[in-house]
């Protein structure tokens, strides 16, 4: 806002106008966030709210379309498949998300240092992420093939088995794999983001804590727990979210079998819409899935601390 | 215990988790690799032959060239058949067409976040939690359920099957991920330096130009990046959209080799070594960029 | 003044926003949707073919050859991948996104009649002329309510699959004439060190996988609906019953090892670890291809079961409704190009005959079965005489509009039998009751 030579009609004394009036900022910050804003609505709400349309009604290519309130919804929901597959996911979430988050924090604690050759190590920590799912998924089905698998044949040669151990076939074990898939594909980016905070944290906090006789336990538990705890709440959340809506990785390896082990809900929206070509009990069960990963999300993000994200207000 | 013996074990304990970790992280790659460059009848066999028929490129030739590879060649009399799928030949289009919407993407996206993280970090506005939740919240909609709609708009603009299509909504998908980024980064950002430059008179778009932009480089860069690498490996809209060959993705071309008889294991390998490549390419920069530009903040 | 900034910021806004639809302009021009010319009588045609990504290079060949001799049309061609090709299909004729002639497969025609997409042939090409050349399970694989729908792009069967060199390591040397002895010698190898002698191509998301069980059900001596679409599977007597509970106890007797997709399960049978499977017969021409490890050793077996039939299937060239609407000009140029792809215009079946020398595929017509240059090409992977005896045998399963929905909850019941987690019993109740649902629910 320059000083002009020009009349200025609203009275105000040169220091005064020089500290932005709350109205500018509000019309500046709305300019600036509308585009994004636009963008990011038009393509989720406008979509969404006609799903949610589609749900209400009886969308099927054989069938007549018309109203039916809540059918597709109670169709949904008494099919024996949805309480097994709500089972199998929040297993496949917990299991994920506990163990994608752990070893992130502990890798990067590890990374948090330079030692000989971490820059060449860092980079490679995050290889996964650059693999898209569904060939993350073809990558581990190859892995762990029960004939010619990577993971019986090494396993094999070191000794450590002695017949090939049927991985995809037996229901406990093809959960292990999917999570172990699924984790391989996630850690990368929660490495990142608790690095991130991790190297925010300044040294004169350690410097001090020790020198009030600090063990490592208490270091990490007092000084550096607290800074990441923001990146630890925003990494279990992705990582919830993915277990929650994301099935490429499962069944590219397991199909969902051995029978319903790996059955996660997320798949059933696909079967339901184009499978069965029922588009609206397809809807239903999405919009079901995505109210739950909201309560978990608003869950989750309850642990987050005050002011985490924005720098005023 | 002594400090120094603690710092030993500390020591040993962080190189072997790090020795485990890159393990994990690493073995899928280097199957691969090898079952790329070994013929199938040594990979296929129980137990695995792996080292034992040497090694050879014959599978990344025939992807990029078309030049059959030695172990399909059929010797006179012999009571086989000999069939290798062209399909996967049409891998290395793919891939030009997954960067070419990858990098539109990442432009448009960081066109669009910047100013929005801009305005969500540093200025006074109403309703920024709102926002804010409501910008990562559509991220929660399981992307199934809005599939069809968003075809059928598609199609209401004759955009099917166009790699436009997979720009826009690929841009919807990540931009959340590159605000929220870009929110971290900018809060980093001192306020006295952006207070200095109100001062001078310089509105809000101008300080972000001109200032923030350039301070907040890294990381910048390293958010459009991030960008560029999700957007390259989507692949439930690229099946949907863009399924003809014309358009086709890297990612749905994998998908599809991956189910083909016809495609030996190593030529699957091969391809997929391919195709990810230029991800792996990009995830040095995104490493130095986005990790220097979240963790070292700013106050130059 | 504080108008002047606002203007201001308007004005980067507005340039900006211009900014940005010239870059959404200019990046949209990478492949831009071709708008489509309504067709006159006797002018350029041009046709949309959707087909799923088998063989693309083969089918623009095919494709080129026709427009070359066939000055003034030209064809579109799109390829979509496979296991996702029906769901595609569904969508784009859902929303009515321009297609004249697709690849279509028995399993859908009833849906896709019922949903109005695809029409008879008989209005656009001399069928007659064809009736008596197609085989007849491809036939009644193509036909619905006693009208033809297209014509054959390749017909096969499901096969009964061994290895006879694996099996006579372990101590089998001559070929099962019944499951019984199937089973028995599966136990016999077993105990001689082979873990599991039969592989079962099966997943719940596999529809190979439903077509191979009714097939073996079909040796037994019956399928899975009799003919007013009632399940005849609930029954412990039924032979669909007994193959569910074949399939079930092998597997629990781990006899039997599964495999979710074809080409792991071709791949498996060349490890070695495995004597018997059922699978598409394009698959032992897989199995048998260069570079396999055990090329050559899998041969043709008789279905076993006292009947001796299985399930064959057709995927054929179909004409939409879209075409028909399109005028006669698009029409007849549709029905045209589909008697090229599938029929002989000129006396011999050009296409198929390509087909089947090029690519081991099945054919859905009878003289390519005396053509030397077939037979001479088939030999090297597959004993003809018994495949012509099989084809013979081969009957297509019974279809309605809801078979496709019905068949995925079969599957999912299967797949909890054979998983252990319900018993047959249940499974095929199970499965009943949601087949008598479906037809309530569609008819």
């Amino acid at each position: 806002m320059t000083v002009s030579l020009k009349r200025s009609g609203d009275g105000l004394t040169r220091l005064e106008r020089a500290r932005p009036a709350p109205n500018y900022e509000a019309r500046w910050g709305w300019s600036l966030l509308l585009p994004a804003l636009v963008v990011i609505g038009a393509l989720s709400v406008v979509p969404l709210a006609r799903a949610i349309y589609s749900s209400f009604r009886q969308t099927s290519p054989l069938l007549p379309p018309k109203f039916i309130g809540f059918d597709n919804y109670r169709a949904v929901m008494e099919s024996g498949a949805f309480m097994t597959a709500w089972r199998v996911t929040l297993q496949f979430t917990t299991i994920t998300v506990v163990l994608t988050t752990v070893m992130a924090m502990i890798s990067a604690s590890a990374l948090n240092s330079s030692f000989r050759g971490s820059s060449v190590v860092k980079p490679l920590v995050l290889l996964p992420w650059a693999v898209p799912g569904v060939i993350a998924g073809v990558i581990w089905r190859w892995m762990f093939n029960n004939n010619y698998g990577a993971i019986n044949t090494i396993l094999h040669a070191l000794g450590v088995i002695d017949a090939y151990v049927y991985w995809l076939s037996k229901p406990g074990l093809a959960m292990l794999a999917a999570c172990i898939a699924q984790t391989w594909s996630l850690l990368p980016l929660s490495i990142i983001l608790i690095l991130a905070a991790l190297q925010n944290i300044p040294e004169e906090q350690y410097e001090a804590a020790r020198l009030d006789g600090a063990n490592s336990f208490q270091l990490y538990r007092y000084v550096t727990f607290p800074h990441i705890r923001t990146s630890v709440v925003i990494v279990a959340l992705y990582n919830s979210l993915m277990g929650l809506t994301a099935y490429d990785i499962v069944y590219t390896m397991t199909a969902g079998g051995p029978g319903t082990a790996t059955s996660v809900i997320s798949y059933f929206t696909w079967s339901i819409s184009f499978t069965n070509l029922n588009i609206g009990q397809g809807a239903a069960l999405a919009t079901i899935i995505a109210l739950v990963s909201i309560v978990f999300i608003i869950g989750i993000l309850r642990l987050l601390p005050k002011g985490a994200l924005s720098d005023v207000d | 215990m002594s400090t120094r013996l603690q710092e030993r074990l500390e020591s040993t304990a962080r190189y072997l988790w790090l020795a485990l970790l890159l393990v994990f992280v690493l073995t899928p790659f280097l199957v691969t690799l090898l079952a790329s460059l070994t013929p199938d009848k040594a990979i296929v066999s129980q137990p695995a032959r792996w080292f034992t028929s040497g090694f050879n490129i014959d599978n990344y030739v025939y992807i990029l060239t078309g030049k059959l590879p030695a172990q399909y060649e059929v010797e006179a009399g012999q009571r086989t058949m000999s069939m290798v799928s062209q399909e996967i030949r049409f891998l290395p289009t793919a891939m030009l067409h997954s960067v070419i919407v990858a990098f539109l993407v990442m432009i448009f996206d960081l066109l669009l976040a910047a100013p929005a993280a801009y305005a969500l970090v540093k200025m006074r506005i109403g309703g920024k939690g709102i926002v804010l939740n409501f910008i990562l919240g559509t991220r929660l909609i399981p992307l199934v359920a809005v599939a069809i709609p968003y075809y059928e708009l598609m199609q209401m603009f004759r955009l099917t099957n166009t790699l436009t299509s997979l720009v826009i909504m690929y841009v919807g998908l990540t931009l959340p991920f590159v605000i929220l980024i870009l929110c971290v980064a900018f809060r980093q950002i001192d306020r006295s330096i952006e207070e200095a430059a109100q001062v001078d008179g310089l509105n809000p778009l101008q300080i972000l130009v001109r200032i923030v932009v350039p301070v907040a480089a890294p990381s910048i860069v390293g958010a459009g990046l991030f960008a560029f690498m999700l957007s390259y490996c989507e692949f439930l809209f690229g099946l949907l959209l863009a399924t003809n060959q014309s358009v086709r993705t890297m990612p749905v071309t994998m998908a599809s080799v991956s189910v083909n008889p016809d495609v030996s294991l190593g030529l699957t390998c091969a391809g997929i070594i391919l195709g990810v490549l230029p991800a792996l390419i990009v995830i040095v920069p995104v490493w130095r960029y986005m990790i220097r530009g979240l963790a070292e903040g700013s106050s130059k | 003044m504080v108008t002047k900034t606002r203007l201001g910021a308007w004005d980067i806004s507005r340039r900006e926003f211009l900014r940005y639809s010239g870059l959404v302009g200019a990046g949209g021009l990478a492949a831009l949707y071709v708008g489509r010319s309504p067709a006159f009588a006797g002018d350029a045609v041009d046709l949309d073919f959707a087909v799923w990504t088998y063989a693309v290079d083969e089918v623009e060949a095919n494709v080129k050859a026709w427009q070359d001799a066939n000055a003034g049309m030209s064809v579109k061609l799109q390829d979509y991948p496979w296991d996702t090709y029906k769901a595609t299909m569904v969508q784009r004729l859902a929303t009515s996104t321009p297609t004249d002639v697709l690849y279509n497969n028995g399993s859908w025609l009833a849906e896709f009649v019922a949903a109005g997409w695809v029409v008879p042939v008989s209005k656009y090409l001399d069928f007659e002329k064809y009736r008596d050349k197609i085989i007849p399970y491809a036939l009644s694989g193509l036909t619905f309510n006693n009208e033809p729908y297209g014509l054959p792009y390749y017909a096969d069967i499901a096969s009964f699959i061994w290895n006879p060199t694996v099996a006579k390591q372990y101590g089998v040397d001559r070929a099962p004439t019944s499951w019984d002895e199937v089973m028995e010698m599966s136990l016999s190898m077993q105990k001689k060190g082979l873990r599991s002698p039969i592989l079962w191509e099966f997943s719940q998301v596999n529809p190979s996988s439903l077509d191979e069980f009714i097939a073996m059900s079909m040796s037994r001596g019956d399928e899975v609906f009799d003919a007013d679409m009632n399940p005849i599977f609930e029954d412990p007597n039924s032979p669909a019953f007994q193959q569910a509970q074949f399939m079930a106890d092998t597997i629990k007797q781990e006899l039997a090892a599964t495999s979710p997709a074809e080409n792991d399960a071709v791949r498996s049978m060349n490890s070695g670890q495995h004597v018997f499977t059922c699978m598409y017969n394009y698959n032992l021409a897989a199995m048998n291809n260069k570079g396999q490890p055990l090329a050559g050793q899998f041969e043709l077996l008789k279905m076993p079961g006292s009947k001796g039939a299985t399930l064959g299937y057709v995927r054929f060239y179909s004409i939409t409704s879209m075409a028909a609407a399109r005028g006669d000009a698009v029409a007849a140029a549709a029905g045209k190009f589909v008697e090229a792809m599938g029929g002989a215009p000129d006396g011999t079946f050009n296409v198929p005959k390509k087909w089947a020398i090029n690519r081991g595929l099945g054919f859905g017509v009878r003289p390519l079965f005396d053509d030397p240059d077939v037979v001479q090409a088939f030999s090297s992977w597959v004993n003809v005489p018994m495949l012509k005896e099989q084809q013979e045998l081969a009957q297509t399963k019974r279809e309605a509009k809801w078979t496709g929905i019905w068949g995925d909850t079969m599957l999912r019941e299967l797949s909890k039998a054979f998983a252990g987690e319900v018993s047959v019993a249940e499974a095929m109740k199970a499965s009943a009751d949601k087949a008598r649902e479906l037809k309530q629910q569609y008819q």
